[in-house]
């Protein structure tokens, strides 16, 4: 086996982050640990979502894991499969984002009403697409918290509207298709009453509600960085029909 | 004394209830050794180089020095120095892998021009260890290419940091500079 390390403090999150691959350099674990206070804690909290995962989605992400006193390493099982551009947006992702969604209707839908947890980063940077499932990684911000169902769906699709109006005016068929997603979500029970109206500026409001969840991270959510009166804006457009 | 940057070698080994003798006197990695819980050793001989660290104190009980209760055999070497006696065939006991951190420019070259030959290829793994705004950011085989461009960021608060950034980008995306001007790890198995 090889390894290689890709990423020392990563962030300056005190994190690091390594790929090993086997004796044909494919690789097989993705590393990552911390020996520092602040980001071994972090890492745990990140284990803590892993395993909420796996026991709700019969997945197990995880293939090994050091706990020592000043050092915390996990070995995370290399997932095959297809990782759509973030940087693409909404239209061309338009596929990833309702496979996205289905997953996320998936899982969350089981729910009880009173379990409830978030992601905290469900980005379509945080998905691998194969042919028979959507994975889920990066539980970083992951969290026990008060936030009603659908805020993780929500973050996805206006994470992908914020890239595509980086470039382009909204279109008729974005506006469509997005609705069409916010309806699913709603048929499946996976987008609480509370974001029916206003969805993206509740989501905006969760998030700033719970700083403590993003920390540093915050100011790199795509979804906060639409400005008020866009997201005005796209409320009068984007919303359950 | 400790910098969680330079520690970001260690990573690409599994030190966990390992062996290790240690020829080399950095405080960073010597912690950082101890916190993935390996099995400080230290030859006899260092006993007063160790002692002058600065960071003793806070490792001195988790350290073992090579006298009488010595392990058979050792699974890893830390070595700064290409020439070390540890690396040498007659040496009094066995070590399993030697790890050489190589720092500096004129080093490296050494060892491209000279040291290597002391070595059999298929017994040596190579590493370039790239910094990033002086940062171990990247520790990349020398074996097979990878691509690593999304764990590069050219962002950077401070305009100078990014035009720096970018000049280091272009030098470690090529794969002879790479080889040529940034440090080395060098694994070498017995």
């Amino acid at each position: 086996m090889l390894s290689c390390l890709f990423r020392a403090n990563a962030n300056a999150s005190g994190i690091y982050l390594s790929t090993v691959y086997d004796s044909k350099y494919n690789p097989i674990y993705i590393k990552k640990s911390a020996s520092t206070f602040q980001p071994i804690l972090r890492l745990k909290g990140e284990i803590k979502g892993v395993t909420w995962y796996s026991r709700v989605s019969n997945e197990n992400l995880v293939s090994s894991l050091v706990d020592l006193p000043g050092y915390y390493s996990v070995k995370f099982r290399f997932i095959t499969g297809v990782k759509a551009n973030f940087r693409d947006g909404y239209w061309i992702n338009r596929d990833y984002i309702k496979n996205a969604l289905d997953r996320y209707c998936e899982i969350w839908s089981s729910l009880p009403a009173d379990g409830m947890v978030i992601h905290g980063d469900f980005s379509i940077d945080n998905l691998i697409f194969s042919e028979s499932r959507v994975t889920i990684i990066d539980w970083e911000h992951f969290s026990e918290v008060e936030i009603p169902i659908g805020f993780d769906a929500l973050n996805l699709i206006y994470e992908q509207l914020y890239m595509f109006l980086r470039r382009k005016e909204l279109t008729q068929r974005v506006i469509s298709h997005a609705n069409s997603m916010i309806k699913k979500l709603y048929d499946c029970g996976c987008l609480h009453e509370t974001y029916s109206y206003r969805p993206l500026q509740s989501a905006q409001n969760y998030i700033l509600n719970n700083l403590d969840i993003w920390g540093a991270q915050m100011s790199k959510l795509p979804i906060l960085k639409i400005s008020p009166s866009k997201a005005k804006e796209l409320d009068t457009l984007i919303k359950l029909q | 004394m400790f910098d969680v940057n330079k520690e970001g070698i260690l990573e690409v080994f599994d030190f966990r209830a390992k062996n290790v003798l240690c020829c080399s006197f950095d405080a960073t990695h010597i912690i950082g050794l101890i916190n993935r819980g390996a099995i400080i050793w230290f030859e006899d001989k260092d006993k007063q180089k160790v002692y002058e660290l600065e960071a003793y104190p806070s490792f001195k009980n988790s350290i073992n020095f090579v006298v009488n209760n010595r392990p058979n055999l050792f699974d890893y070497s830390m070595v700064s120095d290409i020439n070390h006696g540890v690396l040498e065939k007659n040496r009094p006991f066995f070590v399993k892998e030697h790890i050489v951190t190589l720092a500096g420019k004129f080093n490296v070259i050494k060892w491209h021009l000279f040291s290597h030959r002391l070595f059999l290829t298929d017994d040596r793994t190579l590493y370039s260890v790239v910094p990033s705004l002086d940062n171990v950011r990247l520790v990349i085989p020398e074996l097979f290419e990878i691509s690593f461009q999304r764990y590069w960021t050219l962002r950077c608060p401070n305009p100078l940091g990014s035009l720096k950034l970018t000049a280091e980008w272009l030098f470690i995306k090529s794969g002879l500079f790479r080889k040529l001007f940034f440090d080395k790890l060098i694994v070498i198995k017995c």
